[in-house]
């Protein structure tokens, strides 16, 4: 069985933003939440490196962990999902977070934050797949059609890639074996510890 | 010529009685259907006050939601071409 995860390359990453345009295009985010984002590490000092980030689909996802209705549970692929049904906008998943990838629609009095948003792998949410339904509130499905997030099939430079574990990181060990370079495979140790 | 049987004189005790009985009856059945209609009413009231005493009790840390497709339809070989064949270096 495949286990889904997300590799950002550092070295590779040009700060384009493509794949934060492509996700919030292919998934009609809402305005103001933000699935993927592109931060900058060292910005505007020589050796700056940028990554791409969202939710890392965590071994042992510490939002599932923390969350007090339960809504969330893991594909047999890995990849973390949850019901916004269940949800109620408590905000405790933001905090256990390590990459800040919960992100709340709204903002009013009494600190309503509506129905969590995350990335979803580009696999929508239990409802049943490629409805308006699952559409309108998780975003496109593609999983089920066979096809890998948009974010890293858009990646222009290869630096974003999704899919099984074991195949990005042999391919990304070629890259760095070709490089010369020692491996930074950012927010790997936090989201898919060994042992 | 015979005396008639009746007269209304001999009529109106019996009339008055009848009458009596029909306005008693009648606030019998004022008095009940007022008893009916307070019951229904006070108990469709007073519905709103009930609680349920099942709690609904779960394991932490179990997903209560319904059951994605997802996770019985795995399309692992078509992302694993999709990934190699697309992701790759050009």
């Amino acid at each position: 069985m495949a286990r889904m995860k997300f590799l950002c390359d550092a070295e590779r990453c040009i700060e384009c933003n493509s794949c934060v345009t492509a996700c919030k295009n292919e998934n009609e985010v809402p305005w103001g939440v933000n699935r993927r984002r592109v931060v900058v590490l060292g910005d505007g000092e020589p050796g700056e490196k940028s990554i791409s980030v969202a939710c890392m689909h965590c071994t042992d996802a510490p939002c599932a962990a923390v969350c007090p209705v339960d809504c969330f549970y893991t594909t047999d692929d890995g990849i973390v999902l949850h019901d916004k049904d269940l949800c109620i906008g408590c905000g405790y998943c933001f905090y256990a977070c390590p990459f800040g990838a919960p992100q709340y629609p709204q903002q009013q009095a009494f600190g309503v934050r509506g129905k969590m948003d995350k990335c979803t792998f580009c696999a929508g949410g239990p409802l049943a797949d490629n409805s308006d339904a699952e559409y309108t509130k998780y975003g496109r499905n593609r999983i089920s059609e066979g096809k890998l997030p948009l974010c890293a099939e858009m990646c222009a430079t290869k630096a974003l890639i999704a899919g099984d574990g074991d195949t990005i990181a042999d391919i990304y060990r070629e890259r760095v074996l070709q490089r010369g370079t020692r491996p930074q495979t950012w927010g790997w140790e936090t989201a898919y510890p060994t042992g | 010529m015979p005396s008639p049987l009746l007269t209304p004189n001999m009529l109106q005790p019996n009339y008055q009685i009848q009458i009596n009985k029909l306005i008693g009856a009648m606030k019998d059945m004022h008095r009940k259907l007022l008893v009916i209609i307070v019951i229904v009413f006070g108990s469709l009231a007073l519905s709103g006050c009930l609680e349920d005493f099942q709690v609904t009790l779960h394991e932490p840390g179990v997903y209560m939601g319904p059951e994605d497709q997802l996770l019985g339809t795995s399309q692992s070989s078509a992302l694993a071409e999709r990934l190699t064949t697309g992701q790759l270096d050009r």
